[in-house]
């Protein structure tokens, strides 16, 4: 069962990656807010463009070899000979879905997404060797059709499509708070994995503010979650940004030639550091990543429980703290104090031996011991 | 006289085919006991519980004095023994083997040792792995002896050996008992070997002791007859008839083996109406064949 | 005695001690390659200790191979003579068992004590990133523990008799047998993977061998 999990958090990964590839500015060519801005909605539109005619494709295709299976708002299409494989992925996406959710699924858009089989068309019913989802995005499963199994597969493929879904879902909020989440609307439950990774974000970021939040000061915690005021001068001490931008001379050539960091890394001029950070916002960027953050909307939805989701569609016009503690029914604070103890709580069992595990070792080491040395002398046959 | 050796109504099953049955054996103390038997009699064996490295089943076993197997280390540190087989590690050096088996004895006499190293012309650097059947059986002679035991417990230690080599290890044997008062346990089925250096033996065949008497004894009872005119049914006779065969186309009438004989015996003969032809003395050899002709056809 | 009885541990495993006491060494040290970046930014810590996770099956690895050298070689040589040798000795069977159970111990503390210094020579050596530390004594106990449960597990099976090997094997070859025999009547009772987990969690012996074996961590 771990290996698709482990499948399950490469794709999610993958689909998380996919996006940020697209956010992020290429080449790391220094751009200003408004410009990385427009860029994001150019490419926006260009991927709804291309759902939209994907879906077009997919309706258009003979409506005799399809069946449809509906998950809330989500509409599977299928063709007949794997319907009983998508019957199993309908099922399990529609747990996730209540999990997540609850009654708030029916708020989310409507999803058209086709899955068909994808390989060599020699067999008269083809096999499930690839698997291709259309609708959002192409998403491809490859599996030999020799491992197939009915038990496992439909798992990760339930898991591509709530990416594809939550992907789909960023459009119901407002920009700010999709922003803030860099358009991933993490609404499924916070894993262990998940929750590790933020620990370990929070445990080794080597900024000051992280430190503190790691220590416990939960408005720094604020801070670093972007929820409070953002600036390099909040975020960052003095000495990390003249560090930052020394350490960025060596791979953005551009900043070689700005003398504002040429004062910064070697006078150590505080106003020209900000001054430089803030021009090439791509230097330096949120203390904490978008994954950690999502972490806290995962942490907000579950304790809000039922209705959270619909909330949080509802707060739309609140700033991304409130938004998220209305989601949560709890106050603010309490949101990141909950969100604090739960990350802390994640950590990775680390390599120190326990006591225990240390004396259980040494206790077998003597009954081993001992066995051996009551072995009987009688040995000579 | 005390005993270095008292085995009680032993009884070892080996396997499903053969077993030690109600076995006792009686060394004396200072003795050199040959312990003869044929291939698979039990020497072996019966020389593994003495020393404990068999459980028994039933009987007790007392080893200079001590209870084996309660005691089996206090008696090996007391004992030298020379197994059937080589047993010592192969990737030794001789150098290295005399080491080794010296640091566990408090008796050990590293002089002696160098002496029969020396004497035994072994090389101390050689492998024992390489080494000859003969150096083998040398080395393994040298370590029985360098622990000054008083005990030797020879399992077959010429067995295989050329004549050379053979005559090394006995004659080393002799020098250390005529230097100690110790007693030796030898095991073999080279009954004349056995002979010349022993003053007790037991016959052992098929896990049982067959006779246990003082050598002298043993090869002064056992006589060959040449009987003529003998009854066809004998019986009270004052000597164990062993076997009873018809004579030789030339002399006529019989050959009797017979045990316990001594002289004032004939007038048995003119008793029964039989004539007294011939007495010959049997050496060891033939008395231990005849011995055990006798035991595994009872009715001879 | 003891002397003489080290001596021949050492004869019939030295050469792979050696190695093994190289390989103990080299690990750590192999381990954090990739954390001498100068200033590591907490992608690098990632990334080290995404590296750091690789190595860490080598350790239980190295841990059972030392065991399993110094285990079988403790008893090979006595096996092959049938332990006439061992057995006619002056000294009780314990006492012998003792000693050559004291020398594989003394033979493997050299590895144990090579990783060691090889684990405190890594974490001087290593750039850790602010929030990561390192753990060389933790490690490098664990993997005497680990060793030492797999040294004393292969010294105690190769004591025993060819009989007690045999009742082992035989308990072994019956859940194989039971398994194979559900399989095939359809059942889906699984008996190897409970035993296998009883085997790998605590309080089991191999429980030290599982889990994290970081030299650098949170």
């Amino acid at each position: 069962m771990c290996e698709p999990r482990i499948r399950c958090v490469l794709v999610r990964s993958a689909a998380v990656l996919s996006v940020l590839l697209v956010v992020l500015p290429s080449g790391g060519a220094a751009q200003s807010a408004d410009t990385y801005r427009e860029r994001v909605q150019r490419l926006e539109q260009r991927l709804e463009r291309l759902t939209a005619e994907q879906e077009r494709r997919a309706e258009a295709m003979p409506p005799v070899e399809l069946d449809t299976l509906r998950v809330g708002p989500v509409r599977l299409l299928t063709p007949i000979p794997v319907q009983s494989f998508v019957t199993a992925v309908a099922a399990q996406l529609r747990d996730s879905l209540r999990t997540s959710l609850a009654g708030d699924t029916v708020l989310l858009p409507p999803v058209n997404l086709l899955l068909r089989p994808r390989g060599p068309r020699t067999a008269a019913r083809p096999g499930l060797d690839r698997l291709e989802v259309q609708g959002v995005h192409q998403w491809f499963y490859r599996e030999e059709e020799s491992r197939f199994q009915q038990a496992d597969i439909p798992g990760p493929v339930a898991s591509g499509l709530l990416d594809v879904i939550r992907l789909r879902t960023r459009v119901m909020l407002d920009s700010t708070l999709s922003l803030w989440l860099e358009n991933d609307i993490a609404f499924d439950s916070l894993t262990v994995i998940q929750a590790q990774t933020a620990y370990l974000e929070l445990a080794i970021k080597p900024w000051r503010i992280v430190r503190d939040c790691y220590e416990g000061r939960l408005d720094r915690c604020r801070d670093a979650l972007a929820l409070g005021r953002q600036s390099v001068i909040t975020w960052y001490t003095a000495d990390e940004r003249r560090h930052v931008v020394e350490t960025a001379r060596e791979w953005e050539p551009r900043l070689g030639e700005d003398p504002r960091a040429q004062q910064c890394a070697v006078g150590g001029d505080d106003h020209a550091c900000v001054a430089v950070l803030e021009a090439y916002p791509h230097v330096l960027r949120e203390p904490l990543s978008a994954l950690t953050r999502q972490s806290l909307l995962r942490i907000a939805l579950q304790s809000g429980g039922t209705g959270a989701f619909g909330r949080l569609v509802r707060s739309d016009t609140l700033a991304v703290l409130d938004a998220l503690a209305t989601a949560a029914a709890v106050p603010a604070d309490s949101l990141i104090a909950r969100w604090h103890r739960a990350i802390l709580a994640a950590r990775p069992r680390g390599t120190v031996l326990t006591l225990g595990g240390g004396w259980t070792a040494f206790v077998w080491v003597v009954v081993l011991g001992v066995a051996a040395m009551r072995s009987t002398r009688w040995r000579i046959r | 006289m005390t005993n270095a050796i008292e085995m009680r109504g032993v009884h070892h099953r080996l396997g499903t085919s053969f077993e030690i049955r109600d076995l006792t054996v009686n060394v004396p103390s200072g003795s050199i006991y040959g312990f003869l038997g044929p291939n698979g009699s039990g020497k072996t064996t019966t020389i593994r519980l003495m020393l404990g490295l068999l459980r028994r089943g039933k009987g007790s076993i007392q080893v200079l004095g001590r209870p084996i197997p309660a005691d089996a280390a206090r008696v090996l540190a007391r004992t030298g023994y020379v197994p059937e087989r080589p047993h010592l590690y192969d990737s030794f050096s001789i150098g290295e083997a005399i080491k080794y088996h010296g640091a566990f004895f408090r008796t050990w006499d590293a002089r002696r040792a160098e002496e029969l190293r020396v004497r035994f012309r072994l090389d101390a650097a050689a492998r024992i792995g390489r080494l000859s059947k003969g150096e083998t059986g040398k080395l393994m002679m040298l370590l029985a002896l360098a622990q000054s035991p008083d005990l030797l417990v020879l399992d077959e230690p010429t067995d295989g050996l050329d004549p050379v080599v053979r005559r090394d290890v006995l004659t080393a044997v002799l020098d250390y008992v005529s230097q100690r008062d110790a007693t030796v346990f030898i095991s073999s089925h080279l009954v004349h070997e056995l002979e010349r250096i022993c003053d007790w033996v037991g016959v052992m065949d098929d896990g049982r002791l067959v006779a246990e008497m003082p050598m002298q004894t043993f090869k002064s009872g056992i006589k060959r007859l040449r009987v003529a005119d003998a009854p066809s049914l004998v019986s009270d006779t004052p000597f164990v008839l062993l076997a009873r065969e018809p004579g030789d186309g030339l002399s006529g009438g019989e050959v009797w083996v017979v045990r316990g004989w001594q002289d004032p015996m004939k007038q048995y003969f003119e008793g029964v109406g039989a004539r007294l032809r011939e007495v010959v003395d049997l050496d060891l050899e033939e008395g231990f064949v005849e011995l055990l002709r006798t035991f595994r056809t009872p009715d001879a | 005695m003891f002397r003489q009885i080290l001596l021949t541990q050492w004869k019939w495993s030295g050469l792979g001690i050696v190695v093994a006491g190289v390989a103990a060494f080299a690990l750590p040290i192999l381990t954090v390659q990739q954390a001498g970046v100068a200033d590591p930014t907490w992608l690098d810590a990632l990334a080290l200790l995404s590296a750091v996770e690789e190595w860490s099956r080598a350790y239980p690895l190295l841990a059972l191979a030392i065991g399993l050298l110094l285990g079988t070689t403790a008893w090979s040589r006595d096996h092959r003579n049938q332990h006439v040798y061992a057995l006619t000795l002056p000294l009780p069977r314990w006492h012998y068992v003792l000693l050559r159970y004291g020398s594989g111990l003394v033979l493997l503390a050299a590895p144990m004590v090579m990783l060691w210094f090889g684990a405190m020579l890594a974490a001087s050596m290593a750039s850790v990133p602010p929030g990561l530390q390192t753990y060389p004594h933790a490690l490098a106990l664990r993997f005497a523990l680990a060793a030492l449960v797999a040294f004393s597990l292969l010294f105690a099976i190769s004591a025993g008799t060819a009989r007690t090997a045999g009742y082992v094997l035989s308990i072994v070859g019956v859940v194989l047998v039971g398994q194979l025999l559900f399989s095939l009547a359809g059942g889906e009772t699984n008996l190897i993977e409970p035993m296998f987990d009883r085997m790998i969690t605590w309080p089991g012996p191999f429980d030290i061998f599982v889990g994290r074996w970081m030299l650098i961590d949170v």
